[in-house]
């Protein structure tokens, strides 16, 4: 009894010191996946080359590449086209015409894949394809058409995951 | 009589972080403008791609400028063919990696 009476003295009388001191604050559950700032073209943000994040707290264990400004950031005039393979037997057909075009292609983990982007100039495009099979997939973008960012994940029970 | 700028193009490659990265490298003595297509074919255990991107660029004449850039993944190291080709008014010029 004695030695609860006095650690809880001791506590009171640290108490005025924690509630002066600065409020504790916890990271926040959820990753910024963008930037809010505007980022420049040229400006570097990030000294990292990739980062993979979570694609859904609720779909399959699987990351989706996402590029990082520096490694996204195109010439002054020119075109950026990534295109990423893991997995077998994909095809993957991009071009783009014109100026300040950004495509993403990212086939991880499928195989039989058939992806093509076209794109007329100012376009922006970000496709990932997780453990698919089997598809064709076009994106056609004319010059300054709205950006498409997609993500198609083949589920554990063999439905698909599409996110726009 | 005015002089034709000189352009040289190269096909600069990088192999870095998982990822191979191929930029295409306009040079010129004096500015000079004109039209570029880069074209890059790679075939791996991975799978095909085919990258085709053109547009204009513009040089300001005495330094290496970046006229488009292209990310492939890995396997794509000893396994692709890539072609750059600009034209100015005056002529153009072609390289070609490997």
């Amino acid at each position: 009894m004695y030695v609860a009476l006095k650690h809880m003295t001791r506590a009171l009388a640290a108490l005025p010191a924690i509630l002066s001191a600065a409020p504790a604050k916890a990271e926040t559950a959820y990753i910024a996946q963008v930037n809010p700032a505007p980022v420049k073209v040229g400006q570097v943000t990030s000294s990292q080359t990739s980062q993979p994040l979570p694609v859904t707290q609720y779909g399959p264990s699987s990351t989706a590449y996402v590029p990082t400004p520096e490694t996204a950031r195109p010439g002054r005039n020119g075109n950026f086209a990534q295109t990423l393979e893991i997995g077998s037997f994909n095809n993957v057909f991009q071009s783009q015409s014109g100026g300040k075009n950004f495509s993403n292609v990212s086939v991880l983990g499928g195989k039989d894949n058939n992806i093509g982007v076209w794109q007329g100039g100012k376009d922006l495009s970000n496709l990932n394809l997780i453990n698919t099979q089997g598809l064709s997939i076009a994106v056609i973008q004319p010059p300054g058409a709205a950006p498409i960012n997609m993500l198609i994940a083949r589920l554990p029970n063999g439905g698909l995951f599409i996110k726009r | 009589m005015p002089v034709t700028p000189a352009i040289e193009c190269t096909i600069r490659t990088e192999l870095a972080d998982g990822f191979f990265r191929l930029e295409a490298i306009a040079r010129a003595d004096a500015p000079a403008a004109g039209q570029y297509s880069f074209l890059v074919a790679k075939r791996s255990e991975s799978g095909s791609s085919n990258n085709a991107q053109n547009g204009a660029f513009v040089l300001r004449g005495g330094q290496d400028e970046v006229v488009t850039t292209l990310v492939l993944d890995r396997s794509a190291a000893g396994h692709y063919h890539a072609e750059l080709s600009l034209q100015t008014d005056n002529g153009g010029v072609t390289c070609t990696s490997p």
